[in-house]
């Protein structure tokens, strides 16, 4: 167990222990408990792609990347516009491979088509756990405004049902044969298998926006930002954690802040699409650059690992 | 109670056919970890003493928590956690006793027992005294208190003091059997918080309508299964560096 799973695990018998007092927590404090850890953390693991990406390319050009993760942000736009249902698949698709990847990051080293299908697997069985789990709460969410009816189609219970377990079975198939492979150890095998059934736990337990959030602050983004600090600590003198928290400022302000006018804009009816939809809209474009920095990164930062 | 009334377990209890075979489990072990004693080094005695103490204390209880369970069909509760209270701590004796070669100190043993009676009293207090009906409050309360108790075992044994004396034992049988009580600890504890949440007025019991009795066959499997692992473990490290003694001796 690391310290970080051991992080997750505290919090989650301590969330689970007050929520049993609660009963309920009306979901406008969950949002905003939700909010304020993803500002402070879930944000920040993704403000540094442009310094992740260009700190070991160094044939790389600046306005290549940008162009490049921006333009990639604008054409995921777009796709929203005109293929919002394929645009909406392709956001969950991607998110499985990218946590996936994440719980996983050091296999990365090891070269195998199994890996992929490891952390594909891995992303899809959370995801449709968390999915399934909630299913009511999704469907109620959005049933509250047109253009988020039109694609909780997508949110079908038997085709989650379905998902669920052979994603499961397969994920636990392929850590064995991992195991097997000596790509891990025993140990880390049963660490794997018990982490993976406590966030199946913490998903089924706690409400959606808790559960996630849990998962999503402690285990995916605590964990990205440690792996940068250690990678930019390898690759600059005098880098403390007082220089990685100046370095993911400027963005996460710029994020948060433009973020926050965004919404307004959908408050205030100026743009034509509901927030619900909006909030997915724009989590879904970031994480799909972000993905393809983090993918690079990996290969990067575990190859000097190892 | 007498083998008559022995006769008259029902076919379809598990709870209480895991109540006797529990009992009988548990006598077993402490007769095996009590003869075996005398098959270790010196080094090794007191740490196998113990693990055969925590499994006779339990063989005890679960003699009258089984007459306790076939004469009223209730969770034994005080009995368990009288049980527990007596044996969890000295499953902490045993992290001191395996890493006191590597300098564990004693400050370190009253730290675990404190925390460990911290743990159960405060879980008594939750599920015993839990008003008529079950107060949620009551068990929330009482609940995270005795979860600060289990959490600091846990950090104690996988990143701390323990953990950290394992490694500079430079025994790899030491530092993998510390590991391997760890993982009992993470795992084979965990079913405890769950009877708990279990009871009237936890999360468990008021959200899902669990109650005390979906987990007596789950408490029964996994007190053998952990006091019993547990002593197995001890018994694998003793009988291992034994041997390496005796080799390097001879």
């Amino acid at each position: 167990m690391n310290k970080l799973s051991f992080i997750f695990l505290c919090a989650f018998l301590i969330i689970v222990t007050v929520f049993a007092g609660l009963q309920s927590v009306d979901i406008s404090y969950q949002l905003i408990g939700s909010l304020l850890f993803i500002v402070l953390l879930g944000i920040p693991h993704g403000a540094i792609d442009h310094i992740i990406f260009l700190e070991d390319n160094r044939t790389a050009k600046p306005i290549h990347f940008y162009g490049f993760y921006f333009g990639l942000m604008g054409l995921y736009v777009l796709s929203w516009a005109i293929f919002p249902m394929l645009s909406l698949i392709l956001f969950l698709i991607v998110s499985a491979y990218h946590f996936g990847q994440s719980q996983f990051s050091d296999l990365t080293v090891h070269k195998s088509f199994r890996n992929h299908i490891l952390y594909f697997v891995w992303g899809c069985s959370i995801l449709s756990g968390l999915i399934l789990y909630n299913i009511e709460d999704i469907l109620s969410l959005s049933s509250l405004s047109a253009d988020m009816l039109y694609l909780s189609a997508l949110f079908d219970k038997l085709f989650f049902s379905i998902l669920l377990p052979i994603s499961s079975i397969v994920t636990v198939f392929l850590l064995f044969v991992t195991f097997k492979k000596k790509r891990i150890s025993g140990e880390r095998f049963f660490f794997e298998i018990y982490l993976f059934v406590l966030i199946h736990i913490c998903f089924y337990i706690l409400p959606l926006i808790v559960g996630f959030t849990l998962y999503f602050v402690i285990l995916h983004s605590l964990k990205v930002l440690s792996e940068e600090f250690t990678y930019l600590k390898s690759r600059r003198d005098n880098f403390s954690v007082h220089s990685f928290m100046k370095l993911l400022f400027p963005i996460t302000l710029i994020s948060v802040l433009g973020g926050g006018i965004i919404m307004l804009s959908a408050q205030s009816q100026l743009i034509g699409i509901s927030k619900g939809l909006l909030i997915f809209v724009l989590i879904s474009v970031l994480t799909l650059p972000h993905s393809v920095v983090m993918d690079d990164f990996y290969q990067k930062f575990m190859k000097k690992a190892s | 109670m007498f083998l008559l009334d022995a006769l008259t377990i029902p076919k379809d209890d598990p709870v209480a056919f895991t109540f006797f075979t529990g009992y009988m489990a548990m006598m077993a072990a402490s007769v095996f970890f009590f003869f075996e004693r005398s098959q270790v080094d010196k080094k090794w005695k007191l740490s196998l003493l113990v693990s055969g103490l925590i499994t006779g204390i339990a063989a005890v209880h679960y003699f009258y928590m089984r007459d306790y369970y076939m004469a009223t069909g209730e969770n034994p509760t005080a009995l368990r956690y009288i049980d527990w209270t007596l044996t969890v701590p000295l499953m902490c004796v045993e992290f001191y006793l395996l890493t006191k070669a590597a300098g564990a100190k004693m400050t370190l043993l009253w730290k675990l027992i404190i925390a460990s009676v911290w743990m159960l009293v405060a879980g008594y207090i939750g599920e015993a005294f839990n008003p008529e009906g079950g107060s949620a409050a009551h068990s929330v309360i009482w609940g995270l208190i005795s979860t600060l108790g289990y959490i600091y075992i846990l950090y104690t044994a996988w990143f701390g003091e323990v953990a950290n004396l394992a490694k500079s034992s430079n025994n790899p049988t030491v530092e993998r059997g510390v590991r391997t009580l760890a993982w009992f600890v993470l795992v084979g504890w965990a079913i405890y918080p769950i009877g708990y949440m279990c009871m009237p007025g936890g999360w468990l019991n008021t959200g899902l309508g669990w109650e005390s009795t979906n987990v007596d066959l789950f408490y029964n499997i996994a007190d053998a299964v952990n006091k019993i692992g547990f002593g197995l473990v001890i018994y694998y490290i003793a009988t291992t560096e034994t041997a390496r003694l005796s080799t390097s001796s001879s």
